[in-house]
């Protein structure tokens, strides 16, 4: 070949892989609403339906006994203290989904991946490059959501801000999994997109977004425990509603990584790239 | 069957190549080889298995019997990474990333390869200079088409895999496509075309495999084929890959019919 290669600097692929999809995301406008508009919107609906509590809630004495706050039994925490980690949570579990699986199946429907896969590059820098994206946008999202709290409802925040932090990034990690996962194997949006619905709607009534979960019988408790929202939820309410510590919540911890890293594990291995 | 491949660097090679899915045998007993600085175009319709075969070719799909060789080398095993670094394809099916733009979708190849060109040469080299801001989503059928070769050719290749490269491209484009891929051939690169058209087999390819229900049914250069037809059949005008083509996978078909 007559051309001389060039030196000119090259990025590392991981970093122009992460700028690409960066680059995508900012580039949407309708992603933009889902992830930080729709979120505040929701807060701001809810808050004010609920703001003297579910107690006014039409046919209430079925699900709030008299003297029992459904958001537990400290009176100090209102129930919008308790819906926004409920909601920072949801919003993370949606943006990982529909950020990150449609995208996947987009990009192997669109043959994609088959040409990246031509290519030397290396493919588990592929689906990082997915997961890290989604982590800079998680500052942005959960940033957002709680300064919204701390203006709008004046949330406080009891827990440290660098234990908040490594929670939001742990859920981020746990629902990349499932994310992976749901992306691994088909081509077809419509497809993916039920199953993302079916792996997330059980998670919208059960993990305890916007009510306990305990509320529900005692048995399914253990198995509600174990879904990667549930363990968010409690760990980021107990740092935000209650300022625990991180290490008191480390069962929690430990099922949203096991979600994430068996998911992406799994996820790399059943992975199709054509 | 085979004609033109000698002692020559044989830089692609499969014997006996034999795909399936399920109980589909979309390649079924394929030899076909590629030397070094030649191309070589796989023309057949839909169906024929040339996709199918381009795929083991590029080493993303496994065959269910035969051998595969590129640059000597087999596919699935640790090597891999290193023989991609002497490819580069254009996939007639690709949609690149609707919202990046030009350069930034190149810039985003040249990262998987440690060396190659840099995004102002590859666009000067496939004229798309002027739209390097330009949404992917914005461009010509034309443009997209370059923009799929500027990709293949960043990493420097020594072997393209190009698969209907001017497939709906109006005749202007099909012409600057085809002269970028002379100027790659005189650099001294191989290629390996599908094509459903046989002006672009005649013009580009030194060789031509004509391939219909999964097997090679002729292996020569374009020229050699057509002199091969029975003169008789053609006496209005000049025989052309077309007849070759028509001639023989015709027969095959009535062969069929009547087993």
């Amino acid at each position: 070949m007559s051309t001389k290669p060039s030196t000119a600097i090259v990025r590392h692929p991981l970093v122009e892989l992460t700028r690409a999809r960066l680059l995508e995301f900012l580039r949407d406008p309708g992603a933009f609403f889902w992830v930080f508009v729709f979120p505040m919107l929701l807060a701001v609906a809810l808050g004010i339906a609920f703001r003297d509590g579910p107690q006014t809630m039409p046919g209430c004495q079925t699900i709030c006994p008299p003297g029992v706050s459904p958001v537990g039994s400290d009176p100090s925490v209102r129930y919008i203290d308790f819906l926004i980690p409920g909601l920072i949570g949801l919003n993370v579990m949606g943006s990982c989904m529909w950020g990150m699986g449609y995208n996947l199946v987009d990009s192997r429907r669109r043959k994609l991946l088959k040409r990246f896969a031509v290519t030397p590059m290396n493919r588990t820098h592929y689906l990082l490059s997915h997961m890290v994206a989604r982590l800079v946008f998680l500052v942005l999202e959960v940033a957002a959501l709680l300064l919204f709290g701390m203006l709008v409802f004046g949330l406080e925040i009891r827990g440290s801000v660098p234990a908040v932090s490594v929670v939001a990034l742990l859920g981020t990690v746990a629902f990349s999994g499932p994310a992976l996962l749901v992306a691994s194997r088909t081509e077809s949006t419509e497809v993916a997109s039920g199953w993302m619905n079916f792996v997330q709607l059980p998670m919208w009534v059960l993990s305890g977004s916007f009510f306990d979960y305990q509320r529900f019988p005692e048995v399914v408790h253990p198995l509600v425990r174990l879904l990667p929202l549930t363990a968010m939820n409690d760990s980021l309410r107990g740092l935000v509603n209650h300022g625990d510590p991180l290490w008191a919540h480390g069962s929690a911890l430990l099922v949203m990584a096991a979600w994430g890293i068996g998911g992406f594990l799994l996820a790399l291995r059943i992975f199709k790239w054509q | 069957m085979t004609g033109g491949t000698d002692a020559r660097d044989v830089i692609v090679e499969c014997r006996g190549l034999v795909v399936r899915y399920g109980s589909l045998v979309a390649v079924d007993g394929l030899d076909l080889s590629v030397c070094r600085g030649e191309c070589l175009g796989l023309l057949g319709p839909n169906g024929a298995g040339k996709t199918t075969t381009v795929e083991v070719l590029e080493g993303l799909l496994r065959p269910a019997s035969g051998t595969v060789r590129v640059f000597g080398q087999p596919w699935w095993t640790s090597a891999d990474r290193k023989l991609r670094e002497s490819i580069g394809a254009a996939l007639q099916e690709t949609r690149l990333p609707d919202k990046l733009t030009v350069a930034e979708t190149i810039r985003l190849f040249r990262s998987f390869y440690p060396s190659g060109r840099t995004v102002d040469q590859v666009l000067d080299l496939v004229d798309l200079d002027e739209k390097r801001n330009a949404r992917n989503s914005t461009l010509s059928g034309g443009q997209r088409q370059r923009l799929a070769l500027a990709c293949a050719l960043v990493g420097t290749p020594e072997l393209l895999f190009l698969d209907e490269p001017t497939t709906g491209l109006d005749p202007a484009a099909r012409q600057s496509i085809w002269r970028l891929v002379e100027e790659f051939k005189a650099d001294g690169g191989s290629v390996l075309l599908t094509t459903h058209y046989m002006d672009e087999a005649a013009r580009l390819a030194d060789r031509v495999a004509i391939m219909h229900q999964g097997r090679s049914v002729a292996q020569d250069t374009p020229a050699n084929l057509v002199a091969g037809l029975d003169s008789e059949e053609v006496v209005v005008r000049k025989a052309t890959l077309d007849d070759v083509f028509v001639k023989l996978t015709g027969r095959g078909l009535r062969d069929e019919h009547e087993a």
